[in-house]
Formats: C-alpha cells, structure tokens, sequence
C-alpha cells in the first residue's frame, strides 16, 4: 500500500496508474518535455506532465521520458522515432485538455476494431449467393430454379446415383 | 546477452565523459529514465552510463545528445554511436523559432541589448558637444 502523503498522491496508486490511457505507438522510443517553471504559457503543459506522466509510463515501460526545465523561451514536446524521425508539438499556451486530445489522436495506437467471427461470416453469408447453408439466404442449391432439383424429393437420374453405379461397374466386371 | 544482432534502439542522454581507445573516439553518455518503485508507486530517475563512439569529434562534456545501436559491438562494452547533438552545451538552439536561446530569453535580444546601450553612450557625447 503506498504512503498517500504529498501532493496529489492519488498519482501514485495501482489503480490510478492503470487508468491510464495514453498507449503511444511503439515507433516511438523517447519523448522529451520541455517546459519553464513559473511561465504563464507552460501552465498546461505543467499540468499535464504533472497529472499523465506516471500514467503514460506506466502504459509505454519502453518510453524513455525527459523533462528539460528552462532551456527554451518556449515549452513544447517532442518525439523521437526508431527510424530517426522527430515531431514536435507546440505547446506555447495550450491547456493540459488540449494537449491531451492532441496526443491522443495524433500519437497513439487507436485501438483496433476487432470483428467478432460470426458476425462477419452472417455478413459474407447474406451478401454472397454463392455461399448456401446456416446464415445464407439459401439453404441449398436445390432451392434454386434451373438447379438439379433436391433428390430428397424427386429421385436423381440413375448415372447420378453412386449406388446404381457402383452396381453397374460390378455387372461389367462379372461379365 | 548476444549482442551479434544489434536491436534498434533510440536513447537520449548526456555526454560526461571524453576518451580514446585505439583510433576510435569515445565518449560516455548518462541516458536517464524512470524506475518505478514498487512499494511506494512513485518513479524515481534512474541513471544508465553507456560508452558511445563517436566518430566526428565535435561534441563537449554536458551535451545532450541522440545514441543509437551500432550494427555490431565493437568491444565488449562498447555497442551504441552518437547520432546526433541534440543540444550542444552554451549553444542552445530551440527548434521551433531555429533561434539561438539562453534559458527563457533568446540571445538575439541581448545582442539588441548591447547595441541600445553603445546608442545611448553616443548620444550623451554628442549632447555634450552641442551644449559646448
């Protein structure tokens, strides 16, 4: 159980940490903050490393985070990819809101949209009149007018029939 | 660990150390990163010291600087290069403006500074002058 003394110490449980939901792609190997202590226009992103930081290491263990505290006049954030590429995202007078939506739609994994098995083989069933069976529109092809209709009903042709012709091939070669 | 087939890898760190072995230029770089303690839930800065080749010899102590994985470890400890400097030390250059910055000022306005002030001490010459 950890100690919940300090500021906000609602960061540092299990639960809150998990709660997180910022994935970044994983493409991405660093992101480095920078931003100035006691600007007006670093409020936001102060806020947001201060709340979504944990969190955002907690989901990314490979993601090396950088804080750089007043090295430029102006506080942005930047990513560093595995092929050497670096996007920059400017942070000057954004609240911590904006740069949340900002990261989460441009620079993390969106979760895939799994079908369910079923459902897509329904789909294909009903869209397809070459599949028949359960799920389609048909059940066989006998259904169907211009097809051999179903021996079910009507006996099929005895050239059709395996029994007939296997007893055919035995009459010839008896004879 | 193998390490005959390097992973990528990207780090940032800082330079804080400059030496040679054999014809190769090295240089140690302190990347830091965050360890989660698991009894207090909190992240602390955990350092890792890496040996870097470094084959142009431009960077100085205190750079902060981009380290990728060599194709293949030159010695035993010696696996990562320096890719790129991404803030020199004294010459920091933001990369949003592409200006030259001090902290929060850029240095171009001290450089307006300095100029106001050679201004002002020609004015008073002149008016100098003029009352004589």
């Amino acid at each position: 159980m950890p100690f919940l003394k300090g500021v906000a110490p609602i960061r540092y449980t299990k639960a809150y940490l998990e709660a997180g939901k910022l994935i970044l792609q994983p493409e991405i190997r660093v992101m480095t903050i920078n931003y100035n202590v006691n600007q007006k226009a670093s409020s936001g992103i102060y806020k947001f490393q201060f709340w979504h930081l944990p969190q955002i290491k907690y989901k990314n263990h490979q993601l090396q985070i950088l804080r750089f505290k007043n090295m430029t006049p102006t506080p942005f954030i930047q990513f560093f990819f595995i092929n050497g590429e670096k996007q920059i995202i400017d942070v000057h007078g954004r609240t911590q809101e904006e740069i949340y939506d900002h990261i989460h739609n441009t620079f993390c994994e969106q979760p895939a949209v799994v079908k369910p098995y079923y459902e897509e083989r329904k789909k294909d069933c009903l869209f397809n009149p070459a599949n028949f069976g359960y799920h389609c529109r048909h059940w066989c092809i006998c259904e169907i007018p211009g097809q051999v209709p179903c021996p079910g009903y009507s006996k099929l042709p005895d050239n059709m029939r395996a029994k007939k012709n296997k007893e055919m091939q035995e009459q010839e070669k008896a004879t | 660990m193998n390490r005959t087939g390097m992973a990528a890898m990207v780090r940032i760190g800082q330079v804080i150390k400059k030496s040679t072995r054999g014809d190769l230029n090295l240089v140690k770089v302190r990347a830091q990163n965050m360890k989660l303690d698991r009894r207090l839930m909190i992240y602390f800065p955990a350092k890792r010291d890496r040996w870097c080749v470094e084959q142009q010899n431009q960077t100085k102590i205190g750079d902060i600087v981009i380290m990728k994985n060599l194709p293949h470890a030159v010695d035993k400890d010696v696996f990562t290069k320096v890719n790129e400097v991404l803030y020199s030390v004294g010459n920091i250059k933001d990369p949003i403006t592409g200006r030259l910055c001090r902290g929060t000022e850029f240095i171009d306005e001290e450089q307006r500074a300095q100029e106001v002030g050679r201004r002002q001490v020609e004015q008073m010459t002149q008016k100098r002058t003029i009352i004589e």
